[in-house]
């Protein structure tokens, strides 16, 4: 029988499909991975279908790669050795929102639109990245360890618990979600391997059907706060006194390109003007309190953040470049997704090709001369470059990305910064960037620098893969 | 089980040794093999192994050395920290080898910036903390006790008195460097960087750590850790512990602008979890625990004496502390935060009926004990009361499942009380990251005897590992019977295990039997 | 079963109150390592976080208090015969007998663990099981009455000549001052008990030396496992001492001190036992010594083990209380002087290394321990290390000069005599 027939025998006839104009949406996504077409897409409504289709693909050794965000920036999701992809979207609960226990339960194709907005009724969020695609997983967002605009120790580590469908088909639960008898099922180190060897993972080790991730109370009044900074030098250690102070909830550093795109609603003439005008760099700070006391919260605070401003003479200001009601537009973004037609990364080209690493605050500023001569010995303006510096656990580390951009329909651009990427990563790489999720040309990049972790990966894979059937060819498998 | 000391394989195996590190560092002799057998946990009719060979690496190369002779003779070998928990690590199989960390003991950086420190093994929680203090952090300290090592607790255990803000010790770990059991360095996260150093754990990809540990570690399984990055976090306090007085009786005070503690009791268990709820949602405070009154003289009292008098005959911590929450607020912003803590504390107390302690209580106990969260804990005083103690049925998930835990866990004490001692149903709620989930624990005094020691093994482990199994609590101690037998309730995990332990450890020499007993499968499967 | 009020309390007594069984002690050792280091509370510096030198310098378990437990136990069971180990009299002799061990064992147990020490000792002596190294220290000590090798006993009352002091072997007095092995044949330390005696006699109190006729305390030998020793001197001492009418014994060495103090009364001594500084202290608090000069100097205090720590008498519960503040408190009154203090201290100082008979059988191991003292004194910054134990002195003033460092060696009384 052929496979589409077989799949829809699983899943439904109307869930599978093999038409060459879907097949072509799949085989690609914004990033510089070389696509590869895959030969059919099914859509599970269940973990039961997964379980059929991954057991069946196993037995044939077809390539299984799982979708569950609606855009893929990084090349993760394009099935690089052929075979199904598994699209995961119609997987869309929320299974459970706990509050009492602060976390919540979703399946992989709730979306960063869906669960802000659901959770927001019950006073609850999960922290999320700097305004992610609406249509972006929630739960991979987790697995990938995307940064938090909120540094706070506590909030890290979201991802806790999952269910996945390993190669064989059989399941397989992570940290106390192995125990049927616990009824939070939500910390994530109970038996080894523990949940965090598979986050990161892209789908190699395991398909995952649901996930326990960390949620926290909304708060009830914010104060947004801009300090603006002509020299990326000048960040560090304001960021590192605020952060050693334990103030403030979400704080993360936009250069001028990034924060106009941002901002900009007319396009290119106010994305220009915003671009002049704005400061070099903007360090965005939300002092916010919970439910009890809130103004009392962020006025101490407040006097903490001018304490530091003072030893420090920079000066935290309620708006930057004169921009009227700036921090309720920031504010309303911060904690949601993109919001706009166009998302905000395409605005200025239609592409954008980012790298993106973790260093320490103190070596930032050399990151970012480097990425600047980069560019300039590619002929790539540096005015074009959009920085977006988070610091994470109160600023024991940062993580840096770079963004270039190019008309995605201009060959030449496309190669160009195609050219710049690669360059851009080695450097970085070699002047001690860590790439913690080595998505497309960063894996060989990655493991050829890493010869025995490589090894020991390819061990786990083998032991839970061993027909390297799950989204092969990506990391080291 | 006697060893076959002294045969040809053994005088092999000790010249191979000696020619690596040296005859100082290298022994087989009796009477030095005796101090590497037991330690209060270790009944005394299971095995009382002894070691045939205890040596000192000093470098990760000497570690790897051993380990390649390990493989090519093989012969079985085990790491020691402090030895606090020997009995995961002591000898069960012949030709056993010890490899003490001793000369593993520095602290190579504490990179007070960014907020992490570079430790080996023989480094203590206290040396560590002590430096750390020096910059104005501080490293999260576990029940064992500051004189445990701190990298082994990392890799291991490490509910960490200061978790609700520094978490469970597992989140505590970066970069680690690992040497495997065919003697091969694995460097994880940031060390996959040749250019970068240890300042991040993730990955890449797919994250190591993930075969480190879960709730407890490998013990050695699959591998020698010889260097680890473990996070820091900010300390508000003085650059040294203050103390006063002269061993026992010792307190220590923090300056009370920057550091208060509050205990309150509550009329039942249940309103002093869901106070810490509120409390957690609250985010306020840095340290904050549910202990149970049979805790509070592990660790206060001076002597024995002083213990059984308090506990028994005057019921003096059942009538004060029971259902007690205990907080300790940190000012870490400043004055006022402290004063903005207090104010939504003594909220919380009111609206959820909580009692403060009296203050002739708080001033008995407060200054000579709570601030052992910060530097000491109590593992090493836990022992004083009857020699011994019994670690029952520790789970982290929910505070809805600690409370059930310990319905479910208290009648397994009280079928074996006695031997076990009187502790008044102890129930020790820990919180994590301002309460996503928390421990739950049961310790429970015991008498080091034979008879004990027998039921403890024999009775309540059986009982509590067949509990777990069978309500599906991947609780501690199921955590640490080998996986083969408890596999089968947890997917089979036992299997995927096996598989990794016989790609990493293909002649089975690192800490046989201990984490998954890959003979005993391998009988099973035949 | 033993119940309270339907409570189930430890079957063995010994649980519920401490009294000394050396079985019940090894057996409960409970592998901590508390005793390897530093009170956890009192760690202030991660290179000087330890307190058993024996642990620190031959590092295998077997050398530290919990491997003597250990050892203890064996022998005890009959698991471990003498001839079994090599080691064996290595292990239990490689030890300073400083009781740092046993001090902070305390902090977290009822136990004695040095006494299981040092009741090995004595049995392994019994039983004929002699360390090579202290054979030739003990037939010394028996041929001239002194635990200072090379020193014949005829030069026992040099230190005093020309001091013009009462003679105990001819006369009678309320106080006799015992100068110890150390000071009386330590030329180079004989400065410290002619200002001890100088002290005495500015405070006008009635004593007497025995000079030549001074004899070991016995102390040292006892704690190498000749109990014989000590009970040979301690009745020759206590017969001396009542034929000269004397009531209060004064000294300025620290092991005799504690011999003197907690060894001899169960031989029959009814004497008062002081140590110097704590009659300098008395002296000082009653008004009866008064400093006229000013001593510009940065000084930092070492505890001797048996001035501190192990002048003690054990009662679970109660602090380690030894001789810290006396000699503080005299300090901090000398006009000009700064005292710094070292990262470890009182009942959890570093040993000087010198006791236990190490200083003889061990000369390594005794140099390693007082350089690591010196090493720590340094880090103070202060221009003199001050002690009250002549022991102490010798063993830093070779380190000293071993590593050619400036740091000055001073006896509290040498201290207090240069303000006077």
């Amino acid at each position: 029988m052929a496979m589409k027939e077989e799949l829809a025998g699983m899943v439904g006839a109307e869930y599978v499909t093999d038409d060459r104009e879907t097949l072509e949406k799949y085989s690609r996504d914004y990033s510089f991975v070389q696509p590869r077409m895959p030969s059919c897409v099914a859509y599970p409504k269940n973990t039961a279908e997964i379980q059929a289709v991954v057991k069946y693909a196993n037995e044939r050794l077809i390539p299984v790669t799982p979708r569950s965000s609606g855009t893929s920036f990084y090349g993760a999701g394009i099935p690089s050795q052929g075979g199904i992809i598994l699209d995961l979207s119609r997987m869309n609960r929320i299974l459970e929102i706990d509050g009492r226990n602060k976390k919540v339960k979703v399946e992989p194709g709730v979306t960063w639109a869906q669960v802000e907005d659901e959770l927001e009724k019950q006073g609850l969020m999960v922290c999320n990245p700097l305004l992610p695609h609406p249509s972006k997983s929630v739960l991979t967002s987790a697995m990938e360890r995307e940064p938090l605009l909120i540094p706070k120790s506590e909030y890290s580590e979201t991802f806790l618990t999952t269910e996945l469908v390993l190669a064989s088909g059989d399941l397989f639960w992570t940290g106390t979600a192995m125990g049927k008898g616990m009824k939070g099922q939500n910390f994530p180190d109970a038996l080894i391997p523990s949940t965090r060897l598979f986050l990161g993972a892209q789908g190699t080790l395991g398909i995952m059907t649901w996930a326990n991730i960390k949620a926290e109370w909304l708060p009830t009044r914010d104060k947004l706060f801009f300090i603006p900074f002509e020299r990326i030098e000048d960040i560090a250690e304001p960021i590192y006194r605020i952060q050693r102070r334990m103030l403030g909830n979400e704080c993360f550093v936009l250069n001028s390109f990034n924060l106009a795109a941002i901002l900009a609603e007319k396009w290119p003439e106010e994305f220009d003007s915003l671009r002049e005008t704005l400061p070099p760099w903007t360090i965005i700070l939300c002092l916010s309190g919970l439910h009890r006391l809130p103004e009392e919260k962020i006025a101490y605070e407040e006097e903490a953040l001018m304490e530091v401003a003072s030893e420090l003479h920079f000066e935290p200001l309620r708006t930057v470049a004169g921009i009227p009601g700036l921090d309720s537009t920031i504010l309303r973004m911060l904690r949601k997704p993109w919001q706009g037609d166009s998302y905000w990364k395409f605005r200025y080209q239609g592409a954008c090709h980012e790298v993106f690493f973790y260093t320490t605050l103190d070596n930032v500023a050399g990151f970012a001369r480097a990425m600047n001569e980069v560019a300039a010995e590619n002929g790539y303006p540096t005015k074009d470059i959009g920085v977006y510096l988070q610091p994470v656990e109160r600023a024991r580390v940062c993580f840096c990305q770079f963004g270039f951009y190019c008309d995605p329909n201009d060959a030449k651009e496309v190669s160009r910064v195609h050219n710049l990427y690669l360059e851009a990563s080695e450097w970085a790489m070699s002047m001690g960037g860590l790439f913690a999720t080595p998505y497309g040309p960063w894996a060989d990049m990655v493991y050829s620098r890493a010869a025995t972790y490589t090894a020991v990966m390819k061990v786990v894979k083998n032991a839970f893969d061993p027909n390297n059937i799950l989204n092969p060819g990506k990391l080291c498998f | 089980m006697e060893m076959p000391f002294g045969d040809e394989k053994h005088k092999l195996i000790y010249n191979e040794l000696v020619n690596v590190l040296g005859p100082n560092y290298v022994s087989d002799d009796p009477a030095v093999m005796e101090t590497y057998n037991r330690e209060s946990q270790t009944p005394t009719f299971l095995i009382r192994g002894k070691p045939e060979f205890v040596v000192m690496p000093g470098s990760t190369e000497d570690v790897q050395q051993i380990l390649r002779l390990a493989n090519r003779y093989r012969f079985p070998y085990s790491i020691v920290g402090s030895g606090l928990l020997l009995a995961v690590v002591s000898a069960v199989k012949p030709y056993w080898c010890i490899i003490d960390t001793k000369r593993l003991d520095r602290i190579i950086k504490i990179d007070g910036k960014n907020m992490y420190a570079i430790i080996e093994p023989h480094v203590t929680h206290a040396q560590l903390q002590a430096e750390a203090m020096k910059k104005g952090l501080f490293n999260g300290i576990p029940e064992a006790g500051a004189q445990s090592s701190s990298l082994a607790n990392h890799i291991f255990a490490g509910m960490q008195g200061t978790g609700y803000r520094t978490g469970y010790a597992s989140r505590n770990v970066l970069g680690v460097e690992w040497v495997l059991p065919t003697g091969d360095i694995l460097r994880t996260g940031s060390l996959t960087n040749p250019s970068a150093g240890y300042f991040w754990g993730e990955g890449p990809g797919s994250d190591a750590r993930g075969l480190l540990r879960g709730l407890i570690g490998h013990r050695g399984a699959f591998g020698i850790i010889t260097k680890i990055a473990a996070k820091l976090y900010p300390w508000p306090g003085p650059a040294v512990l203050p103390t006063e007085g002269v061993a026992p009786d010792k307190k220590c005070e923090l300056p009370r602008e920057k550091f208060r503690w509050y205990l309150f009791t509550y009329p039942t268990l249940h309103r002093a979890i869901e106070a810490i709820r509120e409390i957690g949602k609250a985010e306020i405070g840095g340290i904050m625990h549910h202990w149970p009154p049979v805790y509070y003289p592990w660790w206060w009292a001076k002597s024995k004496e002083e213990y059984w008098r308090t506990w028994t005959t005057e019921e003096y911590w059942q009538r004060n502390v029971k259902n007690c929450v205990a907080i300790c607020l940190w000012g870490y912003t400043s004055e006022k935060q402290m004063e903005y803590e207090e104010k939504v504390l003594k909220q919380i107390i009111k609206e959820t009926g909580g009692k403060l302690i009296p203050d002739e209580v708080y001033q008995r106990w407060v200054p000579y004990a709570a601030n052992n969260w910060v530097r000491d804990t109590n593992g090493n005083r836990m022992a004083r009361p009857a020699g011994g103690y019994y670690i029952s049925d520790m789970a982290i998930d929910s505070l809805d499942d600690c409370e059930r835990n310990f319905e479910s866990g208290w009648p397994i004490l009280d079928k074996y009380t006695p031997p076990l001692l009187h502790s008044d149903h102890p129930a020790w709620v820990a919180p994590y990251d301002f309460a996503h989930y928390a421990l739950a624990e049961m310790d429970v005094p015991r008498e080091k005897d034979d008879e004990s020691d027998l039921i403890a093994v024999g009775g309540i482990l059986h009982d509590v590992i067949t509990k777990s199994a069978e309500s599906q609590l991947p609780a501690f101690l199921l955590s640490t019977s080998p996986y083969d037998r408890s596999g089968p309730a947890f997917a089979n995990i036992h299997l995927l295990v096996a598989k990794l332990k016989k790609a990493l450890d293909p002649y089975n020499v690192a800490n046989p039997t201990r984490f998954i007993n890959m003979e005993r499968m391998g009988k099973a499967e035949a | 079963m033993v119940m309270e009020g339907g409570k189930v309390l430890p079957k063995d007594p010994w649980h519920r109150k401490y009294y000394w069984d050396m079985r019940k002690v090894v057996w409960n050792c409970s592998r901590c390592s508390v005793c390897k280091w530093v009170d956890s509370w009192e760690v202030k510096s991660a290179r000087f976080a330890k307190i058993c030198p024996s642990s620190l310098y031959y590092l295998f378990d077997a050398y530290s208090c919990q491997g003597r437990m250990d050892v203890s136990l064996a022998l005890i069971d009959g698991k471990l015969k003498y001839e079994d180990s090599p080691a064996l009299l290595d292990i239990f002799y490689k030890c300073n007998m400083c009781g740092g061990c046993d001090a902070m064992c305390k902090r977290v147990q009822d136990m004695e663990p040095l006494r299981v020490i040092q009741e090995i000792r004595t049995r392994l002596v019994g039983d004929g099981q002699l360390l090579p190294a202290n054979v030739p220290v003990i037939d010394h000590l028996r041929q001239e009455d002194n635990m200072v090798m090379t020193k014949p006993k005829a030069e026992r009352g040099k230190w005093a000549k020309g001091l013009r002091v009462k003679d105990l072997t001819q006369r009678k007095a309320d106080i006799v001052f015992h100068a110890g092995c150390r000071l009386s044949l330590d030329e180079e330390l004989w400065k410290v008990a002619r200002a001890a005696v100088t002290i005495l006699k500015a405070a006008g109190v009635d004593f007497g030396i025995m000079g030549k006729d001074e004899t070991c305390c016995g102390g040292r030998a006892y704690e190498m496992g000749y109990y014989g020793e000590l009970t040979k001197y301690a009745q020759n001492n206590i017969e001396a001492w009542t034929n000269a009418g004397v009531k209060t014994v004064v000294t300025a060495c620290s092991d005799g001190y504690y011999t003197f103090k907690h060894l001899y009364p169960e031989l029959g001594s009814k004497f008062e036992v002081l140590h110097i500084v704590e009659f300098i202290d008395r002296l000082i608090k009653e008004g009866k010594l008064k400093f006229t000069k000013t001593v510009p100097m940065s000084v930092t205090y070492h505890d001797p083990c048996h001035l501190g720590r192990r002048d003690h008498v054990y009662v679970p519960g109660e602090a380690i209380m030894g001789l810290y503040d006396p000699p503080r408190d005299i300090i901090k009154s000398i006009p000009g002087v700064e005292l710094i203090e070292m990262y470890r201290i009182k009942e959890y100082a570093w040993c000087c290394g010198a006791g236990g008979g190490v200083i003889d059988a061990y000369p390594d191991f005794n140099r390693f321990t007082a350089a690591e003292r010196i090493e720590e004194a340094k880090e103070t910054g202060a221009e003199a290390i001050v002690t009250a134990c002549p022991w102490c002195e010798r063993n830093f003033i070779d380190a000293i000069n071993e590593r050619g460092d400036k740091m000055k060696v001073l006896d509290i009384v040498e201290l207090v005599q240069q303000a006077l």
